[in-house]
């Protein structure tokens, strides 16, 4: 039987089952450990408090990295001009992910230098996809969209994306875009 | 990696985290069984598991999530302790919290004690972390982490005030002249960690905020009458704190 929430915030089952996600999620978008950590910790406080909201329209883990995503995106975008400094630093957007890609980046690297340079509503959609590798069902729960919505906004993602790789084709990065 | 040819990522993580109903599960160990590049995909992950415990055990993590969750739920928490740790004759490292107020037509800073903000700290003993208590006594060498509940308040100094009336600015950094932006939002923990010295006398740590960059002479000036100069620290490095046993 799949492991489901119990009726009451069990922290140390949550910690034990999705904790290492819930930092890998964090460090991905802070890569700093202290950040990350200390982001860690707001994520786990924000799944107590939410937890009675809880309805089991996606998975536990959907639920708990969705939570994680956002607080992390909400807080690089508060942060305002260094929110685009953190993802294109001082480089142009195409020396950094040559960079990235040169030193052995995949495309959960150019993903995340992506953001900083593409609409909000299109990062949840491209993380789940493209880093996550959800399925469109996964994704499509997670962003709490139809899958329909899913698809035009990774294909919109692909297409910005494109603009910003110029020499590379996006589609041998990030592979088939869905239709 | 081709999606069809190989279990996705998340659908790993789901199978790790016992998510999968026992159809998918099985589908998923069939072809564990089969593929090199996902067998080796799951290994990392629970390498990664391995070493994340490790790095954050979770009595570690407990104490500090308790932590938060305490300060969240109880804002005047430290207020009364403090009050009475200042006034006790056993050494100890007691918080003080102010509230500023934008300057009025003028030039005069509101100030009120306490209220809706909170200075917590975790206390590093014999390799984990507990909650302190103001008015605790510490020995030497002892290594401390704060934390901070500004409310709607969005700037903050934190100070640090011997025996000799010494003021120590650990936050925003030895050189402020003013009360810097929060370091980790509205709660959060600060950026550094503080190791007490062996010098004698009673340590206070005070946190002011306040919704705008007030200076910190006019802190200083107002608040503190016996302090007359800052102790020099270098920015992000670890401060030393005094604290005594009783004397």
């Amino acid at each position: 039987m799949p492991a489901e929430l119990s009726s009451l915030p069990d922290v140390a089952v949550l910690y034990q089952r999705y904790g290492r996600a819930v930092h890998q999620r964090c460090h991905y978008f802070l890569r700093h450990d202290e950040d990350a950590r200390d982001a860690m910790h707001e994520v786990f406080l924000k799944v107590v408090e939410r937890y009675g909201e809880f309805r089991g329209e996606a998975s536990p883990l959907t639920w708990i990295v969705r939570i994680a995503t956002n607080h992390c995106l909400n807080l690089l975008r508060s942060r305002r001009a260094p929110w685009r400094e953190r993802f294109g630093h001082t480089a142009t957007l195409e020396a950094t992910i040559n960079q990235a890609r040169s030193a052995g980046g995949d495309k959960q690297t150019l993903v995340r230098e992506l953001l900083g340079h593409i609409p909000h509503d299109l990062h949840e959609p491209a993380v789940y996809y493209f880093v996550d590798e959800m399925t469109q069902d996964e994704a499509a729960a997670a962003c709490r969209c139809s899958i329909p919505t899913l698809r035009k906004r990774l294909r919109r993602f692909v297409e910005l994306a494109r603009k910003r790789l110029r020499h590379d084709d996006p589609e041998t990065v990030f592979g088939e875009v869905p239709l | 990696m081709n999606r069809e040819q190989h279990v996705g990522r998340f659908t790993l993580e789901r199978f790790l985290a016992d998510e999968l109903t026992s159809d998918e599960a099985h589908v998923v160990e069939s072809h564990l069984d089969s593929c090199h590049t996902c067998r080796t995909a799951r290994d990392r992950l629970n390498e990664d598991h391995e070493a994340f415990v490790a790095a954050v055990p979770y009595a570690a993590f407990r104490i500090e999530h308790e932590q938060r969750l305490s300060s969240r739920r109880s804002k005047h928490r430290w207020l009364p302790t403090s009050i009475l740790a200042a006034s006790a004759l056993a050494a100890s490292a007691a918080m003080v919290l102010l509230a500023l107020r934008p300057p009025d037509g003028d030039g005069v800073i509101t100030r009120s004690k306490g209220g809706s903000v909170a200075l917590t700290f975790s206390v590093l003993d014999n390799g984990a972390l507990r909650p302190g208590v103001s008015g605790e006594t510490l020995a030497p060498g002892t290594r401390l982490q704060l934390y901070y509940d500004a409310g709607t308040l969005t700037h903050m100094a934190l100070l640090g005030i011997d025996s000799t009336g010494t003021v120590a600015v650990y936050f925003p950094d030895a050189s402020a002249s003013t009360l810097g932006p929060l370091p980790a939002g509205p709660t959060g923990r600060m950026p550094f960690s503080l190791t007490l010295d062996d010098t004698p006398g009673v340590e206070r740590f005070v946190a002011v905020f306040a919704t705008f960059p007030a200076p910190l002479g006019d802190v200083l000036a107002h608040d503190y009458e016996q302090a007359t100069f800052y102790v020099e620290k270098p920015r992000g490095s670890t401060g030393t704190q005094t604290i005594d046993s009783a004397h």
